[in-house]
């Protein structure tokens, strides 16, 4: 680790408490579409928590919108995807956090109140310095949002999916528009996240290899052609 | 309950911040009555038996061009789906914008209501029935501006459509809502158009709130 690399977390606001380990997600002969244009067709998988799944293909292959197929927020033209918990079936909505574009940074607010929004909402409003220092957004957490750089709007949509706490992290090419100290600031937030029994599936053009994690890549092809590589 | 609270306060930030839209709405209205007073030709007699149901058509077109700025923003910048993804639903979303709205799209309409009636030349009597009215009716219209604003949130140009839907709801409320306010008048404070107009905003609640929490379900997880 550089002597720029991320500061850690206090122990206490430690993003990741330890999720179930018999959490999966089962992919259930899935195809998705995106108006009259067939994405992908007949998909099955099962995914288990300490994963990192890598979604990669061409652009415009269906990436993004598998993403969303797992947050809830596109219905499978056909089969399902069922999120287990303990045995249990559960709602998705109550698992994922979703890092895509856009990025959902309140236009008008600052980073802190933008962030201090979500706190709120899941009851942790004491956290909102420690994870401002700890993604390095303190020095930009009076600017408002519109006027964050990239990397910095990146930096902040991270700082509301730990937050979050949710097992399931869905993210849109989280190491673009990253320098390389932000880049080691993700690897190393993904790293924690699924040595805590979380699940990360990342859309990208570029896997980044995360030491003692177990990764998956899913190559999406045209429809009759996805592949799994494993 | 904290969710709402949280979205209430969301929104506040926002709208205080979007450089005076909370305003646009009154200086909207103070200019529509203005051009009527004017195009009347200023007789006093009948600015007078004009001003109330000219006060309401402001308030009313007022409140209803706010629709597309209540989600539209919010959904563009993906802050819609984020919030949906944090664990509050499309009814706490709802409930939270409909709330704010009647606090920056109706109260500053509302506070500037004595002002234009004097341009009417209504009595202080007459003031109060607008005013008293316009608060009764207040919740019901928020609620269709929030449902227009949830049925065409994402969608380019809508206006006219939502003008459309909304207006066979705002028709009922725009004819008891000048009728109790006649009725204050004649009648006071206990008049049965007021229990009616009472009645039909309670209505108007019941029926537009979960009816915006479901369009905006469908606009946030598309099938």
């Amino acid at each position: 680790m550089t002597a720029n690399a991320p500061k850690d977390l206090p122990i206490n606001t430690l993003p990741l408490s330890g999720f179930a380990s018999d959490f999966r997600i089962i992919l259930d002969d899935i195809s998705l579409s995106r108006g009259d244009r067939l994405l992908m067709s007949r998909l099955s998988a099962t995914l288990s928590a300490g994963e990192l799944l890598y979604i990669t293909g061409e652009n415009g292959i269906g990436k993004t919108s598998l993403l969303l197929a797992f947050a809830g927020l596109l219905k499978p033209t056909q089969g399902e995807i069922l999120f287990q918990d303990e045995g249990a079936f559960v709602d998705s909505k109550n698992y994922v956090s979703l890092l895509s574009q856009p990025d959902g940074a309140s236009r008008g607010l600052t980073a802190r109140e933008d962030l201090r929004i979500y706190l709120c909402l899941h009851g942790r409003s004491d956290q909102e310095q420690s994870l401002l220092d700890h993604t390095e957004l303190d020095i930009a957490a009076d600017v408002r949002t519109e006027n964050l750089s990239l990397g910095q709007r990146k930096r902040l949509a991270f700082a509301k999916i730990i937050a979050a706490q949710k097992q399931v992290w869905l993210l849109d090419e989280p190491f673009s528009a990253l320098d390389e100290t932000g880049r080691a600031f993700v690897r190393k937030t993904l790293q924690n996240h699924i040595r805590n029994n979380g699940l990360c599936l990342i859309a990208t053009h570029d896997p980044v290899k995360l030491e003692g994690v177990k990764t998956r890549i899913l190559n999406l092809q045209k429809p009759q052609q996805t592949e799994r590589v494993l | 309950m904290n969710a709402i609270s949280v979205i209430i306060r969301r929104e506040l930030l926002c709208v205080w911040r979007s450089g005076g839209q909370w305003i646009m709405g009154a200086v909207f209205m103070s200019a529509f009555l203005a051009l009527c007073g004017i195009a009347l030709g200023g007789q006093i007699s009948e600015l007078r038996r004009l001003g109330s149901p000219l006060i309401w058509l402001a308030v009313l077109f007022a409140m209803l061009l706010s629709f597309q700025s209540l989600f539209q923003d919010d959904f563009r910048q993906g802050s819609l789906t984020q919030l949906r993804l944090h664990g509050v639903s499309p009814l706490a979303l709802c409930l939270g914008k409909w709330a704010a709205f009647l606090l920056t799209g109706f109260l500053p309409l509302w506070l500037i209501t004595p002002l234009v009636a004097t341009l009417f030349g209504l009595s202080l009597n007459a003031t109060g029935a607008v005013m008293f009215t316009l608060a009764l009716t207040a919740p019901a219209l928020a609620a269709y501006v929030t449902l227009a604003g949830a049925l065409l949130c994402g969608r380019q140009g809508a206006a006219f459509l939502a003008i459309l839907l909304v207006m066979p709801f705002l028709i009922p409320l725009l004819i008891f809502g000048l009728e109790a306010t006649q009725a204050v008048l004649t009648s006071g404070w206990t008049a049965p158009e007021i229990r009616i107009l009472f009645g039909l905003t309670l209505l108007s609640i019941a029926i537009g709130l979960p009816a915006s929490s479901a369009a905006l379900r469908i606009n946030l997880e598309p099938s």
